[in-house]
């Protein structure tokens, strides 16, 4: 390769890549690159490294991939789900049955009626109530603890995500607070923690249904 | 479930998404479906070159993944889990076809009546890549879709498929060369 | 068979109808649901309204099978000793012959409609 007009980013990955003898690539070949390139350049290699060929050879190759995938979305883009049926046959063919996990029981003093609530209701509960909230909209929801046994010291975990400019930390706390609420009226179970990790943000809801 | 307004759920995070399908929240799982389905789709797609098996690979593949979504354990990658999926399933198909049994007959090019339809609309025309790939012989599109976009590995490729990895290095390196050319000439 | 049919009818509507219950739903293992249906359907009975689950061990003993979905607006307790209580006073009024029968209530679906 020349030096007069080497600028790698301005010429076109074909254009690099095109032509390129091992000799360019002080003795390594496009094949042993785009290796190097899918481990993630590690280990690191100090003749690749130290090879301007080389590196050149490398960014053409991940422009060249990226290019790859902006076309595929450019294709999904371009068809429209103008034909639902596909998506129609997948939400029919889905089993509706809820995960009802475990039992977790309600007291009553005849020992003869006995009362519980499943797990997969309780989680449904707590999803509609939080989401209630307005801000966040409710992930994951986990009981840890055994919870078939009354009286078990119960520790929630909660994952959420929160629309941009909230203030986390009282968001965090309203949707503990109204999990705390909500589990009080509906269930004896004895709660000795809610843990609410907001994980990420998202941006209001966009007009256009899916 | 999770019944405020109908579009409630559309700006959730993947993970957000994932976490509440494999709780059984169906609108949650729809929206997955609507978001990540045409790119699974475009990429069996480029795997099968035929575009009604693609239909039928990304929906077998979200219907399996309704049940398995609760053994998924980093729900934020549901996006490369899926198309890991279809990766999987399209490679069980091109097994499954009775007429690829000789890589010499892989070789030779796509006759033009196998050209994907998706592709012959017009606005992807221009689209330099898009054409140079659709018009790769099928074995070298299906190892340069399988190895660039859903980065199967190598050796999977080659075992999948019955060929040695040299084999898929090989197709690999001319579908490179090919589409480069291609796209050379196209500018 | 026929008689426990007509008590899973009973029962269920005396279920449906406890404030704060929206809906119940077939209790029956799946099993034990296939074998009630063929009997019903060579008797051809209609049974989409018996959807609580009876059964009797060997010794005749009763355990009576309710799940059920409840709204929200009440407590979750209240709704499922409600039931319980009801199916309880069915059995010590109009059936008192069935020695403590076991009740037997689940809630799987909890309504909060926003």
């Amino acid at each position: 390769m020349t030096d007069d007009n080497l600028d790698p980013t301005s010429l076109d990955p074909e254009e690099m890549l095109d032509g390129m003898n091992p000799e360019d690539l002080d003795g390594h070949t496009i094949d042993e690159l785009s290796d190097y390139l899918d481990a993630g350049r590690e280990p690191r290699n100090e003749s690749i490294e130290n090879s301007p060929g080389a590196r050149i050879a490398l960014d053409a190759l991940a422009r060249l991939r990226n290019e790859s995938w902006a076309m595929l979305e450019v294709e999904a883009l371009a068809d429209p789900d103008r034909d639902q049926s596909w998506i129609k046959n997948v939400l029919t063919n889905i089993s509706r049955e809820s995960r009802a996990g475990r039992d977790i029981p309600i007291s009553h003093p005849d020992p003869a009626v006995r009362l519980n609530i499943t797990e997969g209701s309780v989680r449904g509960l707590i999803r509609v109530a939080a989401d209630g909230i307005g801000g966040s909209i409710i992930g994951k929801v986990a009981l840890d603890g055994d919870v078939t046994v009354p009286g078990e010291a119960i520790s929630l975990d909660v994952t959420a995500s929160a629309t941009y400019g909230q203030n986390l930390k009282s968001l965090s706390q309203l949707i503990r607070e109204k999990i705390a609420a909500e589990l009080a009226i509906h269930t004896e179970l004895n709660v000795v923690a809610i843990n609410v990790t907001i994980q990420d943000v998202h941006p209001e809801p966009t007009e256009e249904t899916p | 479930m999770g019944a405020r307004s109908s579009n409630f759920l559309n700006t959730a995070p993947d993970g957000i998404l994932a976490a509440r399908a494999a709780d059984r929240d169906v609108a949650a799982f729809e929206v997955l479906v609507h978001r990540h389905g045409p790119l699974m789709r475009a990429y069996a797609a480029k795997v099968l070159g035929v575009a009604s098996e693609a239909d039928d690979v990304v929906q077998d593949v979200f219907i399996q993944a309704w049940d398995q979504l609760d053994r998924l354990s980093d729900v934020t990658a549901v996006k490369s889990w899926l198309m890991r999926m279809v990766s999987n399933r399209s490679i069980e198909r091109i097994r499954r076809r009775k007429d690829l049994v000789n890589v010499d007959d892989w070789d030779a090019p796509v006759a033009a009546n196998l050209t994907p339809e998706h592709v012959v609309e017009v606005k992807l025309q221009m689209n330099a890549l898009a054409t140079a790939v659709d018009r790769l012989p099928e074995m070298q599109r299906q190892c340069w879709a399988l190895k660039e976009i859903g980065g199967v590995p190598y050796a999977e490729i080659a075992e999948q498929l019955g060929v040695p990895v040299s084999t898929v290095r090989g197709q690999l390196a001319r579908a490179r060369r090919t589409i480069i050319q291609e796209m050379e000439a196209w500018r | 068979m026929t008689y426990d049919l007509d008590l899973s009818r009973t029962l269920t509507a005396l279920v449906a109808s406890t404030a704060g219950v929206t809906e119940v739903y077939p209790s029956a293992p799946l099993v034990r649901s296939v074998v009630v249906n063929l009997v019903a359907a060579a008797t051809e009975e209609d049974t989409s309204d018996a959807k609580i689950f009876i059964d009797r061990d060997a010794a005749g003993a009763l355990t009576v099978t309710a799940t059920i979905g409840v709204d929200a607006g009440y407590p979750v307790p209240a709704t499922l000793r409600a039931v319980g209580d009801a199916v309880r006073a069915h059995f010590l009024n109009h059936e008192p012959w069935e020695k403590s029968p076991v009740v037997d209530v689940r809630v799987s679906h909890i309504n909060a409609d926003v």
